[in-house]
């Protein structure tokens, strides 16, 4: 098949890219390093060269790493869950982990606790949340789509409001502050301890939804149509909410909450893949992560201090969205 | 020369060179004010205050000249007026803030120490750490063990937790930026200055008080636990928000109206608040509104949560004369500024005519 | 003795409530089976319980060789091609964390092919007329290799060129791939035209089942829809007409 063919040559294409700009990344950043010294620091680790070494493998290899993970674990879930909920205006915010996720670490910072622990709160949380989804969902009844939207919906309304509470009850000049940068979300405080963190659930729910990327094409139809297919529609769909969560709470506990990177990446991608998600969730994976990479880039060089991703991403985000819309009217109008 | 005497030769040349080559590492060892040891080469030349208190504290200490990067909201915490006291201000790099730095932005100063308030991110400390820079924590309060980096911990004794702090927190400063001689004529100074200061107005009875507000922007204001509280109780005035609000926080207009001060302070920081509240109508019934006792305070009254020399020294001598005229009619207020001002911030001091 | 590929026996099923009495009937392969009733009788409902979407509420029935159904309307939520559309036909062949395979893939040319709409293979779905739908989902119940195949109102919604290809396509089924075909309707001109057995719901719970000519009758079609019919036959047409005696009130 032609088309095969064309995508597999845009699929290498992309993820070269990835790689390229990763590259390219790490001769970014505040500190001044010629381009010659970040390709000496990588071939030799263990060079004379003490804070240049130090820039290229503790700063910034983990910063675009992170930030890598980042990105294609909301591309990978944005994608899956616009999918499993058969609408392409779902972001991943609407399984109500991420609120979940935005509480534990706000509870965190109120409480004052260790970064260990706060990430600890934040996961559990995110997953927490999760199940009261699927709980409240239960509870009426049913378990179709529109039930756990209500439920996400629902969710992400409490704990919302529990983190204006925590905002609330925190000293106004000394907590408060700490609340909000986070919230925002940052890859600042990036390191290798983290970014072995979100690795692993990310590759791990990345891979189980990579192995049902076709089953998830079955997904996105009628729930009787596929039942009547065969597929079991119910636990088939826990599994991949479940993965998602997965995704979705790894990267908030890592690096707080960043929106419409879940939403704008996976229409990007379907704009340049088509709706079959065989290919559409490898290429929402990559995509994400490169478009992360290049808004951090923007993050930490723009101004000396470091500006919260959520706002770029929500300041970038939007007007591409808004073009993918328009955009993808026009062709479809044609 | 006899064997035991060779012996004993070696033995001392061999420990001079083993100390030799110990000072010339030249490392010292400080305890900051979280209680974390922290390793710095023995001459600091460069360092980043990531923290606005540090930062009036050091250019008090005429330690500006080390100073190589500063935080962003210095503007807003400070007042741009601060500019005078350090010109080359404006022209500092700012890597990062209260609560979170660019590491790049910081490596790329080559700081030798770097000042962060103890309320910064764990995450923060530690980054800067693993970078390789010394970080000194600041928080010019003395609290018991286990509650050194909560905000608003339970003090047993607000006056000496602040006190013991602020002095603890001099010293350390003082320390690291080898100016002790000058951290201790601050503290002298500041301390003495206060005890004759709060004389006149000691012994006035609690329910004799005048009753104060402090006026942030947006219904702000600070409750117990905060140095606020103790600069009012210091001018012989007491803080309407201390017994039921703890720390820094919105209030409603309505807890306001039913405190209903006598007085409303507001900080040289805060200009606009004055205007706000003189104009606002929901204001207007509270008594210190009607008898048009809304006060922008001077620059040195720094009303803050944590206590600063300036204010202990002349702050809470200006507000004891604005509630207690009568018992300051010979103390010249401006002419202690004038003083202090010139001895530490070596410019003159020069009233916003109030 | 051909046996049935698709036995009911004393079936009982509804949401909640039987609306039927228990039903029973067989269809061989090679046979096609019209599904007569009016409109909400439970036509739709006894598919769903024939392919396990809905539980059934009493009795059995039992299938050999597999059933796929093909729904009235599809309504994609995403812009799929239609071979794509059409693979999904092999869900319960692709073992759960595998792709489609070059076998899967080939089956759906296979399809396409038969149905002779190999050329919309990369056109989207949504673009492609009601007849043309409903030949793509013929085809997605090809590829299942179902000896089963149920299709719900196949016709109601296509125009009469559209519906002749369909009832065509309903005859190969049954008689030139020796399937057993079972297909729902409203309108009893389909049963006469390719219908060897007819099933129709009556009112209150009743319903009546065998060879078409016994069942598809003037009398049995006046209760089960309410509305006088007269059979037809013409000189120069090989099948029986029904024609409709309305009565309008001018």
């Amino acid at each position: 098949m032609p088309s095969e063919a064309r995508f597999r040559a845009l699929q290498a294409g992309l993820i070269a890219f990835t790689l390229l700009l990763a590259l390219v990344s790490l001769c970014l950043g505040q500190f001044h390093l010629p381009i010659g010294d970040v390709v000496t620091q990588l071939l030799h680790p263990d060079a004379q060269n003490e804070i240049a070494g130090q820039v290229v493998w503790t700063v910034r290899l983990p910063r675009v790493m992170m930030a890598f993970l980042c990105g294609a674990a909301l591309g990978l879930s944005g994608a899956t869950l616009q999918g499993v909920f058969r609408n392409p205006l779902v972001d991943p915010h609407i399984i109500g982990v991420t609120s979940g996720a935005a509480f534990g670490g706000t509870l965190a910072i109120l409480l004052g606790l260790s970064p260990l622990f706060m990430m600890g709160s934040t996961f559990s949380f995110g997953l927490a949340a999760l199940g009261l989804v699927y709980l409240i969902a239960t509870l009426q009844g049913r378990e179709s789509t529109l039930a756990l939207i209500l439920s996400g919906i629902i969710l992400s309304g409490f704990f919302a409001a529990l983190v204006s509470l925590m905002q609330y009850l925190a000293d106004t000049e000394e907590v408060l502050p700490n609340i909000v940068f986070w919230l925002l979300g940052s890859f600042a405080t990036a390191n290798w301890h983290k970014v072995m963190l979100v690795a692993g659930p990310v590759l791990l729910a990345g891979a189980v939804l990579f192995a049902l990327r076709w089953r998830i094409n079955l997904l996105s139809l009628d729930e009787k149509d596929a039942r009547a297919l065969g597929v079991s529609v119910k636990p088939l769909r826990r599994g991949v909410l479940v993965s998602c969560g997965l995704l979705v709470a790894a990267q908030v506990a890592v690096s707080g909450s960043i929106a419409w990177v879940g939403l704008v990446i996976p229409h990007l991608a379907r704009l340049l893949v088509g709706a079959d998600h065989r290919r559409l969730l490898p290429t929402a994976f990559w995509l994400g992560g490169a478009f992360m990479i290049m808004v951090d880039d923007l993050a930490r060089t723009l101004t000396q201090a470091e500006i919260p991703i959520g706002i770029i991403t929500a300041l970038v985000g939007a007007p591409v969205f808004t073009f993918l819309l328009i955009y993808s009217q026009r062709r479809s109008a044609q | 020369m006899s064997r035991r005497h060779c012996l004993f030769l070696c033995t001392a040349l061999a420990c001079s060179a083993l100390f030799a080559t110990a000072a010339a590492h030249a490392d010292r060892t400080v305890i900051d004010q979280l209680g974390r040891q922290v390793t710095l080469p023995d001459h600091v030349q460069r360092v980043v205050v990531l923290q606005h208190q540090t930062l009036n504290l050091l250019v008090q200490l005429n330690a500006q000249d080390d100073i190589v990067g500063v935080m962003s909201s210095w503007k807003k915490q400070l007042g741009p007026q601060f500019a005078r006291f350090m010109p080359k201000i404006t022209t500092l790099p700012m890597p990062g803030d209260l609560t979170q730095v660019n590491i790049e932005s910081l490596l790329a100063l080559h700081p030798q120490v770097v000042f962060v308030a103890n309320y910064a991110p764990t995450e923060m400390i530690q980054q800067i750490q693993n970078a390789g820079i010394p970080v000194v924590a600041i928080s010019l309060r003395e609290d018991a063990a286990g509650e050194k980096n909560k905000m608003n911990p339970t003090m047993a004794n607000e006056e000496q937790a602040y006190n013991d702090g602020l002095k603890q927190g001099i010293r350390l400063m003082g320390d690291v930026v080898e100016r002790p001689k000058e951290a201790e004529a601050l503290i002298d100074y500041a301390f003495r200055a206060r005890a004759k200061a709060n004389a006149a107005v000691a012994d006035i009875p609690e329910d004799k008080k005048v009753r104060v507000y402090m006026a942030n922007p947006d219904l702000n204001t600070y409750g117990s636990g905060k140095y606020t509280g103790l600069m009012m109780q210091h001018s012989g005035a007491l803080n309407v928000a201390a017994a039921t609000v703890k720390g820094a926080r919105q209030v409603s207009l309505e807890q306001v109206l039913q405190w209903n001060p006598q007085v409303i302070f507001v900080q040289d920081r805060y200009p606009q608040v004055v205007k706000a509240i003189e104009s606002d109508p929901q204001w207007q019934a509270i008594d210190a509104v009607k008898n048009h006792r809304v006060w922008l305070m001077p620059e040195y009254a720094k009303a803050w949560g944590y206590p600063m020399p300036e204010a202990m020294a002349i702050g809470e001598l200006w507000m004891a004369k604005k509630l207690y005229p009568e018992r300051y009619k010979n103390v010249n207020v401006d002419a202690q500024a004038q003083d202090y001002y010139q001895h530490f911030y070596r410019v003159n001091w020069k009233s916003h005519a109030l | 003795m051909i046996t049935a590929s698709l036995s009911v026996s004393e079936l009982l099923y509804g949401h909640g409530q039987p609306l039927f009495a228990p039903l029973s009937f067989a269809c061989q392969p090679g046979n096609i089976w019209a599904v007569l009733g009016a409109n909400g009788r439970g036509k739709s409902t006894l598919l769903d319980t024939l392919t396990g979407v809905l539980p059934a509420l009493g009795g059995q029935f039992s299938i050999d060789g597999g059933v796929s159904v093909v729904p009235q309307s599809f309504h994609p939520a995403f812009a799929w091609q239609v071979q794509d559309v059409v693979l999904m036909g092999r869900a319960r062949h692709v073992p759960l964390f595998s792709q489609p395979s070059a076998e899967d893939r080939h089956r759906v040319a296979k399809a396409l092919k038969q149905l002779n709409i190999s050329a919309l293979a990369q056109q989207h779905v949504g673009t492609l007329s009601g007849g043309q739908q409903q030949l793509v989902m013929i085809a997605r119940a090809l590829v299942s290799g179902s000896q089963n195949i149920l299709l719900d109102e196949p016709c109601s919604a296509l125009d009469l060129a559209n519906q002749q290809t369909v009832l065509q396509l309903i005859n190969d089924l049954a008689h030139r791939q020796q399937r057993s075909v079972l297909f729902t309707t409203h309108d009893p001109t389909h049963a006469l035209q390719v219908a060897s057995h007819t099933l129709m719901l009556m009112p209150d719970g009743k319903w009546l089942a065998g060879e078409t000519e016994a069942v598809v009758t003037d009398r049995h079609l006046l209760q089960a829809y309410g509305v006088p019919v007269r059979t037809l036959t013409l000189e120069d047409y090989p099948r029986q007409v029904i024609a409709p005696l309305f009565s309008i009130e001018r």
